[in-house]
């Protein structure tokens, strides 16, 4: 029997991805959303992460934004925390209410996704397994200080920022453990960027170690699925989809 | 779902294939792709800004996959095909091949097209006369019949125009594809071949329903493109379900 209605017929989330190609976001969404939601994706131009990539960025997502209202997305998630903030933080809330206004539908961004599943999941302790390399660790302790949190340690799996889809499925699992072992005191295990595989780690390591995993991809797919009225509590993706 | 065999495997371990978008933003492609492709066969996508099909447009999006093209075999592709049959051949009907050759000369990866996949689609189900079912306005149908004619070098039997449009086309429904087929083979009974333009609307469903109650081969962009993709990474699984060339080419 052959649908008769729309693949979104629940919702369609719209989503700016930073990176210039995209492969993980797009195979995770799929494994974690319920069926009749959909993805409507545009990707961005960020290959090394200049702040000239950040700019041009940054005047995509608000094209793209209007583009995903006129098509009938539910709600829009602007991705990408450094182009989120690439006008500090105070702009990003305004832009959150701006296209609110002029689109008519709800708007978030990855930063108001990651920093909202923060205080629902209450982390405060983090480890933090991130994809890129060493020089990226103080990153995260700004993200963190900016969602009330402090870094315990940090791991970085040495990725150029355009290989990131070839990480190994269990890369953040690996990475986490070691974290563990190092900070048994972490209360919540960081995986930023949602654009390398995370989501088969979420579930075993918060069973294996009592504790809280909040991956962006994670953070991001919750926060679109709720303001698109999409409340199902989901099973195997940890916590956050489960209990909030 | 990745089983624990998988664990140590990146997503694309079979082959990570990288593909051109020919629209602002894509939704249906995605999906699609990955109910078509085994386990371990990834997409790797970059979205275009083509708008109306200007000129300027489409010279835009050609300049940009070329871009995306080695973007994507820095980051690893097995194989980049570029989308967007409009944009592929907006340098000349014959420039394609060359456009292909010279880009995988340089980027040391091979490089096809959504042109190249439906070419060999056609091929391989051994279309001669063709209709063609497009999700968009009537306007649209002398280029389709102009394009089956032209660089397809098969006989247009007859267009059929959804009456869509760019932006509505991810909330066609799958029955939407089945409804114009029919209307389409209905007008047109003497067509061995039904073919689907545009990747970006849902169609796949309609593949093997067509097939079965016309007894004639269906080609439909995507599957000619996952397809095309497949075969040229060395993927060579037979899929069933979504018609002939999937299941016997």
């Amino acid at each position: 029997m052959i649908r008769g209605d729309k693949y979104g017929y629940r919702a369609r989330i719209g989503y700016t991805s930073p990176p210039l190609t995209s492969e993980v976001f797009p195979y995770e969404f799929y494994k974690l959303a319920p069926d009749g939601v959909t993805l409507v994706i545009t990707t961005l131009a960020i290959t090394v992460r200049s702040a000239a990539e950040v700019d041009q960025s940054y005047d995509i997502s608000m094209k793209a934004a209007e583009q995903m209202a006129e098509a009938g997305c539910d709600a829009i998630v602007l991705g990408g925390v450094p182009i989120n903030l690439a006008k500090g933080a105070a702009n990003a809330a305004q832009i959150i209410k701006d296209l609110e206004q002029k689109l008519g539908i709800p708007v978030a961004t990855s930063a108001s996704a990651q920093k909202e599943a923060f205080a629902r999941l209450g982390c405060r302790k983090l480890v933090v397994a991130h994809p890129y390399k060493d020089d990226d660790n103080h990153r995260f302790d700004d993200y963190a200080q900016k969602f009330g949190a402090s870094v315990l340690g940090t791991r970085a799996w040495g990725s150029a920022f355009n290989r990131i889809g070839a990480i190994p499925d269990d890369a953040a699992l690996k990475m986490a453990r070691e974290l563990m072992k190092a900070h048994p005191d972490a209360d919540t295990i960081m995986f930023p960027s949602p654009h390398w595989p995370v989501i088969n780690a979420i579930e075993p390591l918060e069973k294996e170690f009592g504790v809280t995993v909040m991956s962006s991809i994670q953070a991001i797919l919750w926060q679109a699925f709720r303001l698109a009225g999409i409340k199902d509590s989901l099973s195997g993706y940890g916590r956050l989809f489960k209990d909030f | 779902m990745a089983g624990s065999r998988d664990l140590d495997r990146i997503h694309g371990h079979r082959a990570r294939i990288g593909y051109t978008v020919a629209a602002v933003t894509t939704e249906v492609y995605p999906i699609d792709w990955y109910r078509i492709v085994p386990h371990g066969v990834s997409l790797m996508m970059i979205t275009l800004p083509l708008g109306e099909r200007s000129k300027e447009d489409l010279e835009k999006c050609y300049r940009i996959s070329i871009d995306a093209a080695r973007t994507m075999a820095k980051a690893g592709a097995d194989l980049v095909v570029l989308g967007g049959l409009p944009i592929n051949i907006s340098k000349g009907d014959g420039t394609v091949e060359d456009l292909m050759a010279g880009l995988s000369r340089e980027i040391g990866v091979p490089v096809s097209s959504s042109a190249a996949a439906q070419v060999a689609a056609f091929k391989a189900l051994g279309a001669r006369k063709v209709v063609t079912v497009h999700p968009f306005l009537p306007d649209q149908n002398p280029r389709h019949e102009r394009t089956i004619a032209s660089f397809f070098g098969l006989e247009p039997a007859g267009v059929y125009a959804g009456g869509s449009n760019l932006v509505e086309l991810g909330t066609l429904p799958p029955a939407r594809a089945l409804e114009w087929g029919r209307a389409a083979m209905k007008a047109n009974p003497g067509a061995d071949t039904l073919y689907f333009g545009c990747p970006h609307w849902t169609v796949i469903d309609a593949i093997a329903p067509l097939e079965a109650e016309f007894g004639i081969g269906v080609m439909t962009s995507l599957q000619a493109i996952a397809w095309h993709s497949m075969r040229l990474a060395g993927v060579d699984d037979r899929v069933p379900g979504f018609g002939r060339l999937l299941s016997e080419h």
